[in-house]
């Protein structure tokens, strides 16, 4: 059983090494920039959320799956594969930059134009693309210490006292007080698998061109993140400890909430 | 003198083997998973990493700071645990006795293995803190542990083999040699006459403590919610589950050496046995997701001071003294 599972993931990893050398695929990376606000990120900066409170980011890693080219008929070309993505503030991680093994896995260098899934794909004019922050069901509830990377135990997004991985992991530091504070978004669990969709069959507004030599780069607005605080609260209260640490439970519901609308295309 | 030495020997042995057999229908076998076998050096080269404040972010705590061994390996006189620079987590360090033995692991039974459940302290940012990787490095960085790793796994150090090794070693923490055990092994006077009458209640319809806190461990492995409070501010099993029915039910904790590690139940919102009796006397809280065994029970002072006096009689000096699980030289 444990070897079947090895198997499939290596599998997964091999079919899409091997598509990439059929005659018509063509390689297509999707990139992306993170924002706050307009600005581009800068880890371990100081922002303000809009209710006031400071905070900074140190790390940020989400898994890529499910993605998909659309076509114009409606239809989408899938792309397999997983990807681990990861931003680290160097500042206050010594191995930040270092590649893992295995498995598809981005070290981010700056926040700005960073691949996080390379696409294998048949040239063509898309329509747009979708894709999902987590890790599939069926991959998500295995023994993790039987599995490679990007989901064994070394991509530190396995969840211990969940069997499950953590989709999108978010750490850094807040002010509570006058002291500093960490603060923490880890969502995952099959619920709040992001569904990120960015195509448009309608108008001409949104093209992916995949010809081996163009890129398409998503924006994500981590400003967004504190956009509404849970039960209709106008914003996110930093200062409550339950607002500040989240592993699960009815905040990061609202935090999966604000996290939908904080994808763009950028053009 | 040999024809005499002879026979006492085979009695001796017989006598041994009794005791052998006894034991195993008593207390089951150890369960080991196939692909982490025991062995004397794996379970070192666990008790080292257990002990070693290195696998923390800054070098200030050990799986041993939180777990300790004079408390049966929980944190008593610590209502929860705090972490890495001074934070707090939200809950109440186990005892790490018979833990190979657990079904599941965390308050609310999320991993399924102590190999998987050694990853949570490890990386929890009001636990230790650590990035696996960032850990990684800092052991093969270290020959010692370079030179320890290689004897036992042929990958030498990864996160896996870091975990594999400190569950070997939770694996050997057993404790079976309370006044309990000897009373059931046959020294009835192993236990005070009021200890005695406490375990009848114990494991009657009067106390009823048994339907939940039954066999060699003290737990039937399942999760209830026992009305601790009104409300439920841990969500408990529901954290993974979603169904608000699961709203602060949390795993039946093991009641062995339960004197040595106040306070009590998953936040360490009761300080002492007497408060714990008294809630279950009281029947809990009003909570809606309240298991239905919990009721008013109607023990008088001495029946409780019973059921405390059997408490007291589960706790194994022995084990929280026994040099195999100190922390190495
Ligand atoms: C900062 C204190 C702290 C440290 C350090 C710590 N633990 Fe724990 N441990 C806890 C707390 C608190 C819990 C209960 C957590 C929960 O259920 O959410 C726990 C739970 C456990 C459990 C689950 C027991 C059960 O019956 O469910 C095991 C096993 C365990 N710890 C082993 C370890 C190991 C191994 C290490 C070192 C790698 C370690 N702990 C380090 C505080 C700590
Ligand atoms: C419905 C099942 C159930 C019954 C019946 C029950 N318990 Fe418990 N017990 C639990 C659970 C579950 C916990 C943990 C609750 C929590 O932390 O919220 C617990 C916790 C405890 C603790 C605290 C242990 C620790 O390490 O924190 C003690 C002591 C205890 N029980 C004793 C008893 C006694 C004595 C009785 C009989 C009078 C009894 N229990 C009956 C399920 C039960």
């Amino acid at each position: 059983m444990k070897k079947i599972l090895v198997g499939t993931v290596f599998m997964v990893a091999s079919v899409f090494g091997l598509s990439s050398a059929q005659n018509n695929m063509v390689k297509h990376d999707l990139k992306i920039n993170l924002r706050v606000g307009n600005a581009p990120l800068e880890l371990g900066k100081t922002y303000k959320t809009s209710a006031g409170a400071e905070y900074s980011v140190d790390l940020l890693k989400f898994y890529v799956s499910n993605v998909q080219l659309v076509k114009a008929d409606g239809s989408s070309h899938s792309v397999p594969g997983l990807s681990l993505t990861s931003f680290e503030n160097a500042a206050t991680n010594s191995m930040a930059g270092k590649m893992l093994e295995g498995g598809q896995v981005y070290n981010a260098k700056t926040t700005q134009a960073q691949t996080m899934f390379s696409i294998s794909a048949p040239a063509g004019d898309y329509k747009g693309v979708r894709f999902e922050i987590g890790v599939p069901k069926e991959l998500n509830h295995r023994d993790a210490s039987t599995v490679a990377m990007p989901l064994g135990l070394e991509s530190g997004m396995f969840w211990a006292w969940n069997p499950g991985y953590i989709f999108f992991r978010i750490e850094g530091k807040t002010m509570v007080d006058g002291k500093t504070q960490p603060w923490l978004l880890h969502m995952g669990t099959d619920n709040w698998r992001l569904n990120i969709n960015q195509f448009d069959l309608t108008t001409n507004k949104i093209k992916v061109l995949v010809d081996g030599k163009n890129s398409t780069t998503v924006q994500l607005d981590l400003e967004k993140i504190f956009a509404k605080g849970p039960n209709g609260a106008a914003s996110w209260d930093l200062s409550q400890p339950a607002l500040r640490v989240m592993h699960g439970g009815p905040n990061v519901g609202q935090a999966y909430l604000n996290l939908l609308g904080a994808w763009s295309l950028a053009q | 003198m040999q024809t005499f030495l002879l026979p006492s020997r085979v009695i001796i042995g017989v006598l041994l083997l009794g005791v052998m057999v006894f034991a195993q229908v008593y207390f089951p076998v150890l369960p080991v998973p196939k692909d982490n076998p025991q062995t004397p050096e794996k379970i070192q080269l666990g008790r080292k990493l257990f002990y070693d404040t290195r696998l923390s972010a800054d070098d200030s705590l050990s799986c041993s700071s939180c777990h300790q061994q004079q408390f049966a390996f929980s944190n008593a006189g610590n209502a929860v645990s705090t972490g890495i620079r001074g934070q707090k987590g939200s809950r109440n360090a186990p005892s790490l006795g018979n833990v190979a033995w657990r079904k599941s692991y965390f308050w609310e039974g999320g991993s399924p293995s102590l190999e998987l459940q050694a990853m949570g302290p490890l990386t929890a940012h009001d636990e230790m803190a650590i990035e696996p990787r960032v850990l990684v490095a800092k052991l093969q960085a270290i020959p010692e542990y370079q030179k320890a790793f290689s004897r036992v796994f042929p990958e030498g150090i990864t996160m896996l083999n870091v975990t594999k090794a400190i569950a070997s070693f939770e694996r050997t923490l057993v404790t079976n040699r309370s006044a309990y055990d000897k009373y059931r092994a046959g020294d009835e006077k192993a236990m005070s006459v009021a200890a005695v009458r406490g375990m009848e209640l114990f494991f009657g319809e009067s106390g009823d403590c048994f339907h939940c806190h039954n066999g060699f461990n003290f737990t039937t492995e399942t999760l209830h919610n026992t009305g601790l409070k009104k409300t439920n501010p841990d969500l408990g099993l529901a954290r993974i589950t979603n169904r608000p029915e699961d709203a602060g039910k949390f795993k039946t904790p093991t009641l062995r050496n339960v004197a040595l590690t106040a306070p009590y139940m998953h936040d360490g919102s009761i300080a002492t046995l007497e408060k714990a009796l008294e809630h279950y006397n009281k029947g809990g809280e009003d909570n809606p997701n309240v298991d239905m065994l919990m009721r008013p029970l109607g023990l008088s002072k001495t029946e409780i001071n019973d059921l405390i006096e059997f408490l007291k009689a589960l706790t194994d000096v022995e084990f929280t003294r026994d040099p195999r699980f100190s922390a190495p030289k």
